[in-house]
């Protein structure tokens, strides 16, 4: 072995991935090297150095957050109801292949806590006959009402061609900041959806129900946090939902 | 892979995490959602190193946080962080306290992320060359020119160091 061979192989050494036969006969070219013996010493020596690093070992608080959000209760993927036509059962498959990561639960009251404010301010909005304010099915004329009132602009979808007409929008107010609600029909039931403008990273669609007959589907996209409340059957909301989710992550 | 699974790994996502994104709180939350992906594709998991696994979602969970946030400061260690504070000392700011600790820490959170992940993998959890290729996602050879140029970036900075230490 020459000392140019010898100098490359002096890391795979001292990280101990060379084979049996090279670890001999490097060892037997560095006991008489003297040249390549002071390399190699000045490897492990930078390799001792490093070992002066801290080492940091999980927080306790968060070795038992892991555990409390990881315990299989709280973990639910979600998937549409399969009573969908197939052709959308597939393109929903597409389109949550790429959103079906879980939402961490950090922070499981500030969901709960959310989804509290989301159906309160439908309940309030129900109960005074405001559901909307400005009532008109043209996502153009509702956009800047929006906007004008709620201090951010939303993304107001047309899904007139998958059978949701818009009725028109709110201006509300959850968990103390504005918020934008646009509401849509296709049968009986109304489907809301309320978004604010968040710093969370985007993740993917995740669902609650409430004991009173309303379901959620929530997500962060593109900084603006998205919550459908309905009481409409849970096929029809997640028709909606797949619908809605894909035309925003679309941009359209 | 259950959770009972990714337990005995948490110190070493947490290690990853801490020195991927500089600082604690980061760190936490990366480790939390690098759980929860982990157990949502456990169909995924074939058995084997389940820490090597583990690790390299947290190692992915990383970077796509680092995509998300655009520009703000990740990779750079603030100042506040590994300053020791009188108020709010914690474990870390003690172990830092040690002026050589210091200045390795300083050393290789001066490294681009990519040697940084290398000379984390292999020096303090002890990876081999393959382990360190499946989680960073390159082949080994990359890994081997990322620790090469890790280490004499490292040494450079540290010479004083080891003079003082023969």
């Amino acid at each position: 072995m020459t000392c140019a061979d010898a100098e490359r192989l002096i890391e795979s050494y001292a990280d101990g991935e060379l084979d049996a036969a090279t670890t001999s006969a490097f060892e037997a070219h560095v006991g008489a090297c003297d040249a390549c013996r002071a390399k190699l010493e000045a490897a492990q020596s930078l390799s001792a150095t490093l070992r002066a690093a801290p080492y940091f070992r999980a927080p306790a608080s968060l070795t038992r957050a892991v555990a409390d959000s990881t315990r299989p209760a709280n973990v639910r993927a979600w998937r549409p109801v399969r009573t969908l036509a197939p052709w959308l059962v597939a393109a929903a498959a597409v389109v949550f292949a790429a959103a079906s990561w879980l939402r961490p639960h950090q922070d499981l009251s500030h969901e709960a806590v959310t989804a509290d404010a989301v159906l309160s301010s439908l309940l309030r909005a129900v109960v005074s006959d405001h559901l909307v304010d400005v009532a008109s099915s043209d996502p153009g004329a509702v956009k800047p009402w929006l906007a004008a009132r709620v201090g951010f602009t939303p993304n107001v979808i047309d899904l007139t061609g998958a059978g949701f007409a818009l009725a028109g929008g709110r201006a509300d107010y959850v968990n103390g900041h504005p918020a934008a609600a646009m509401v849509y029909r296709r049968n009986a039931h109304a489907i809301s959806v309320m978004v604010w403008p968040t710093t969370s990273p985007s993740h993917g669609v995740e669902a609650r129900d409430d004991p009173r007959g309303y379901r959620f589907r929530y997500w962060d996209e593109g900084g603006m946090d998205y919550w459908i409340v309905s009481d409409a059957p849970a096929a029809e909301l997640d028709d909606f939902t797949m619908r809605l989710h894909a035309a925003l992550q679309r941009g359209s | 892979m259950t959770q009972d699974l990714l337990e005995p790994h948490l110190d070493a996502a947490y290690n990853l995490a801490r020195w991927l994104t500089g600082n604690p709180t980061d760190a936490q939350d990366v480790v939390q959602e690098a759980c929860l992906r982990a157990l949502a594709a456990a169909d995924r998991f074939r058995g084997g190193n389940a820490r090597a696994w583990l690790l390299t979602i947290v190692r992915n969970t990383c970077y796509s946080n680092f995509r998300a946030r655009r520009g703000q400061a990740t990779t750079a260690f603030e100042e506040e962080t590994h300053t020791p504070d009188a108020q709010h000392r914690t474990p870390e700011d003690v172990a830092l306290n040690d002026e050589l600790a210091r200045d390795v820490h300083a050393a290789i959170a001066a490294l681009p992320s990519e040697y940084r992940e290398a000379i984390v993998l292999r020096e303090m959890e002890g990876l081999s060359y393959k382990d360190i290729a499946d989680v960073a996602g390159v082949p080994i050879g990359t890994v081997m020119s990322r620790l090469s140029r890790a280490r004499a970036q490292l040494q450079q900075a540290l010479a004083s160091h080891r003079r003082s230490q023969s």
